[in-house]
């Protein structure tokens, strides 16, 4: 566990939930980080991901809808809560202060 | 699209098998729902693939242990650079986990798996005292009184025998096969369930019911060749007409070891064997079962039955035997629980001991391999090190690696059981309905074994390949600075240990083969080929009338080719054991009786005195004959004749004690008996109850015994008689023991060609090691004769260690070995000789080859590198 902060899995998935704009569960979240990174991403990576930011309250589940592709059964949607949209937000000013750091040395 | 889940089913099961809780649904709806999006874009076996790390991810172990495929990649890749040295390890291995498993294998199939039939753990054996030890059978009326009055159990007997069935009347060459007589009740008390026809029932079971018979599905598949339409159809007991009612599901064995090929009702016993019929008035006993109902407990239902025995409600004048002081109730859920639990929990200790052992050894042999390997990879190890992994990741790499080598060899070790298990069952005679195939139990206990042997491979070269510091880690050129005196030393134990235990497992063996030549060798003491025995199946009531045997000889006497007929309590090779307490001591010998006849029929010479005479049979007057070893033992040189046997107590005593009056040569199959010392003849009267075996001398023994049995038959119709030739049960005997004999042998091969490839390995390895102290040597001025001196003098020390452990091993316990071999002591310098001969022999030559290239090299082209 890394405390408050997040680890860079964490942070590509709570990316990936923002982006979804409450449509996020389980696959598209997986396939999200799979296009966005080039790398292999396992379920259960993305499953404990997901949990740890439910449990840092950057994220929070409901049920949603019933879909016709689940056999009409509702499922578990992420979405992020308020805090997590302020933690995406910091860390994007975080690196954006580091690159201009970094232009401005070129 | 539909709801329905395109997961194959291949792969569906895996994802149920895992706990998951209140996700299941969403994790099952997840992964089949990018199953089908990976198969779309990049087929199904990419699907497949991707589905497989997704599941594993699933599981919390396996999720924290990311390096895993790493780890396993470095160890295919080491298993790629040293495949002779992994090969021989696993080779090892696979040999020793499938040796294992295939004893363990036969273990689980005649001791611990439960017996077939309903809820085992609620049947019992009902005991009372005998000879103050419980014991199961019971005389029937008592049986009988149980079973009406019981309430908390169901009370059912049984009786074992052997009978010969056909499906003619002729019944001639049929082999005789287990066949049960049991209660109305048994089968349906158990759970033997029809599977073609009908059970026996409580109707089947009354006196005059007409005769039936079922017979167990192995008998209906193995022997009456599937056929359904026997059902219903009259078949032959030892020539007696019943009818076969029914095949009994192959799901039910019942509590009996050696699984019965037929059950009939006891009412048929005097129909089929010629017994006494079973009414409340017979003497015969059964055993006795019961099964607790549910109601119950073992202890109330045990009270009640003792209660019952105590308070027999018939008249005096019917009950003959005095009731039982105690009735106990002992488990009969498996073959090792209950009344046998002590002696066969022994038999099992001992085999697993063995089995240890031989892992043990495998286990030490591969890891002296991964041994020698990971102290060549001291320096990769201290690169990663430097490179930052954490220790507990090189040492988590190299168990690893000790895991993949435990499961390539058990699967190979699995393998190689599921051909030697079968091999071995017939080796140790167990019968062929024992069902000894690999189920669950044992693929579980291969896996354990092949986990836990490739953990113990792995774990004391990860305990020392790690521990060294970084930088003489990193220093450490590879062949130059030799390796930690820490791993050297731990081969060395290894190497100790595998030669210890093999010199043990060497002597085992030399000791068995010498056992099974001086028997093959020094022959039987008489000539058994033209000997044979004639008995009846049962005691039966013809059998018993006075007079039959007197005529049954004069009948077989008139027979063309019989030279000599005589009369023995027992066949010559079962005698009865008696314990004799002489002086104070208590020895062990076997006893007889027998006519006048009896030794001019055997060829067994009388050494000194006299034999018996006819009217010292007539009377079984108070004389005995000995055999030479009783004689050697108990007198002391001094000469028994007129003796009488004074001080030797035979139990039970019943009379005066008898006058020796000769001494008989010693028959062999009594000396390599280990039980007793020798025999003690008595005189058999003709008057004795049990039918006699009349024992036969005769030109031609297979047509003899044909002649025999039709002129019997032509004088006794309701004779059953049954005609061996002696040497065929001789030979039975000598096969045991040579079988025994190549069995060890076989396993000291094993132990002695691991021990070979370990020493080999070592020395070739540490030689290498000091390729740069050879080239000094050589340099400084020592010949190629000194350096390979020197090398199989340093090489070969731990080996004579190990030897000298084993051999003290077998000094101060050989006495366990003693009741295995015979015509040999435990501590036979021949057997120990040459055992120490073949260990030295093969370690020098695993020794001397590799030090001979060593010498061989031109040390200015070490030294120059």
């Amino acid at each position: 566990m890394k405390g408050a902060n997040l680890g860079e899995f964490e942070e590509l998935t709570l990316l990936a939930v923002c982006a979804m704009k409450g449509e996020a569960y389980g696959v598209p979240v997986q396939q999200f980080i799979e296009k966005a990174t080039g790398r292999r991403v396992t379920m259960g990576a993305v499953y404990a991901a997901l949990d740890r930011l439910e449990d840092k309250r950057h994220v929070r589940s409901f049920m949603g809808e019933a879909v016709q592709m689940r056999g009409g059964k509702r499922k578990r949607l992420f979405e992020p809560t308020a805090e997590g949209m302020r933690m995406v937000k910091s860390l994007r000013q975080v690196r954006e202060r580091i690159w201009r750091a970094i232009e401005a040395r070129r | 699209m539909t709801g329905r889940s395109p997961l194959p089913r291949s792969i569906g099961w895996l994802l149920r098998s895992v706990p998951l809780g209140d996700r299941r649904a969403d994790v099952e709806h997840d992964f089949a729902e990018l199953f089908e999006v990976r198969s779309r874009e990049r087929g199904a076996g990419y699907a497949t693939l991707r589905f497989l790390a997704d599941f594993i991810s699933l599981i919390p172990p396996l999720r924290r242990h990311r390096g895993l495929f790493q780890d396993l990649r470095f160890g295919l890749r080491l298993f790629r650079k040293h495949p002779g040295a992994i090969a021989i390890a696993t080779i090892g291995l696979a040999l020793a986990i499938g040796a294992v498993t295939s004893v363990y294998s036969i273990l689980n199939a005649v001791l611990l798996r439960p017996y077939k039939m309903d809820d085992p753990s609620s049947v019992y054996s009902v005991t009372q005292p005998m000879h103050s030890r419980p014991w199961p059978e019971w005389p029937y009326d008592r049986f009988l009184n149980l079973q009406r009055r019981a309430t908390l159990t169901d009370v059912v007997a049984s009786l074992y025998e052997t009978a010969r069935i056909a499906t003619t009347q002729e019944s001639e060459g049929a082999e005789e096969v287990p066949f049960l007589f049991v209660s109305g009740n048994y089968l349906g008390t158990l759970g033997g369930r029809p599977a073609i026809g009908r059970t026996l029932v409580a109707a089947d079971d009354v006196p005059g019911a007409p005769p039936v018979v079922v017979a167990s599905y192995f008998t209906w598949t193995s022997r009456l060749n599937a056929d359904a339409s026997l059902v219903g159809k009259t078949i032959y007991v030892n020539g007696s007409p019943a009818t076969l009612v029914g095949v009994i599901s192959a799901a039910f064995d019942g509590p009996i070891f050696q699984p019965s090929a037929y059950w009939a009702p006891l009412s048929a016993f005097d129909d089929l064997l010629h017994g006494q019929p079973f009414t409340e008035s017979t003497t015969t006993h059964v055993e006795v079962h019961a099964r607790v109902r549910p109601a119950g407990s073992a202890a109330a239902a045990a009270s009640e039955l003792q209660a019952i025995a105590a308070n027999d409600q018939r008249p005096a004048a019917a009950v003959k035997a005095a009731a039982p002081t105690s009735v106990e109730l002992y488990s009969a859920a498996t073959p090792s629980s209950g009344l046998k639990a002590i002696e066969n929990y022994a038999a099992t200790a001992a085999i697993l001991a063995l089995i240890g052992l031989v892992l043990a050894l495998a286990c030490a042999n591969a890891a002296n391999l991964m041994l020698a390997g990971a102290a060549t990879r001291i320096r990769e190890i201290g690169l990663r090190l430097a490179l930052g992994a954490s220790r507990r990741r090189l040492v988590r790499q190299l168990v690893t690696e000790g895991l993949l080598l435990g499961l390539i060899a058990g699967g190979l070790g699995v393998i190689v059981a599921v051909g030697l298990a079968p091999m071995l069952a017939s080796a140790f005679a167990i019968p062929p309905a024992v069902d000894v195939s690999l189920d669950m139990r044992v693929l579980i206990f291969a896996i354990v074994v092949a986990v836990t042997s490739g953990l113990g491979a792995a774990i004391a070269p990860a305990r020392y390949g790690v521990r060294g510091n970084l930088v003489t880690a990193l220093n450490a050129q590879s062949g130059q600075t030799g390796e930690a005196p820490r791993t050297s030393r731990l081969r060395k134990v290894f190497v100790a240990f595998q030669a210890a235990v093999s010199i043990v497992l060497l002597i085992g063996a030399a000791l068995l083969t010498r056992t099974a030549l001086k028997i093959t060798g020094a022959g039987l003491g008489f000539d058994a080929d033209r000997l044979l025995a004639v008995t009846s199946s049962v005691a039966s009531a013809s059998v018993e009338q006075p007079g039959y045997i007197d005529s049954a000889i004069e009948t077989i006497r008139a027979v063309p080719l019989v030279e000599r007929a005589s009369v023995s309590q027992y066949q010559p090779f079962g005698m009865s054991v008696e314990r004799a307490r002489l002086d104070g001591g208590s020895y062990t010998l076997y006893r007889s009786r027998t006519d006048e006849e009896y030794f001019a029929t055997m060829g067994l010479q009388i050494v000194r005195g006299r034999g018996f005479t006819r009217e010292e049979v007539a009377t079984e007057a108070p004389v005995t004959l000995l055999s030479e070893d009783v004689v050697r033992r108990y007198f002391n040189g001094v000469d028994p004749i007129g003796q009488p046997l004074a001080g030797m107590e035979i139990a039970p005593a019943r009379q005066a004690p008898p006058t020796v009056i000769g001494v008989v040569a010693e028959m062999m199959p009594n000396r390599i008996r280990t039980e007793g010392y020798g025999v003690m003849y008595l005189p058999i009267s003709r008057k004795r109850s049990n039918a006699p075996t009349i024992v036969v001398r005769a030109q031609h023994p297979a047509a003899a015994a044909r002649a025999i049995e039709t002129a019997l038959l032509q004088a006794h119709p309701r004779a059953r008689p049954i005609t061996e030739v002696i040497g065929a049960d001789a030979g039975h005997y000598l096969q045991e023991k040579r079988m025994m004999a190549a069995l060890s042998t076989a396993a000291a091969g094993l132990a002695l060609g691991l021990a070979v490839l370990g020493i080999y390995g070592v020395t070739a390895f540490v030689i290498g090691q000091r390729a740069h102290e050879i080239g000094v040597r050589m340099a400084i001025g020592a010949s190629r004769a000194d350096i390979v001196r020197l090398l199989v003098g340093q090489s070969l020390r731990p080996v004579a260690i190990g030897l000298a452990i084993g051999v003290t091993v077998v000094l101060l316990g050989g006495q366990v070995l003693a009741s295995f071999i015979a015509g040999v002591g435990p501590r036979d310098p021949i057997a120990i000789g040459s055992a120490i001969v073949i260990l030295v022999f093969s370690a020098l030559a695993a020794v001397v080859a590799p030090a001979r290239r060593a010498a061989r090299v031109d040390p200015v082209t070490i030294l120059r590198v």
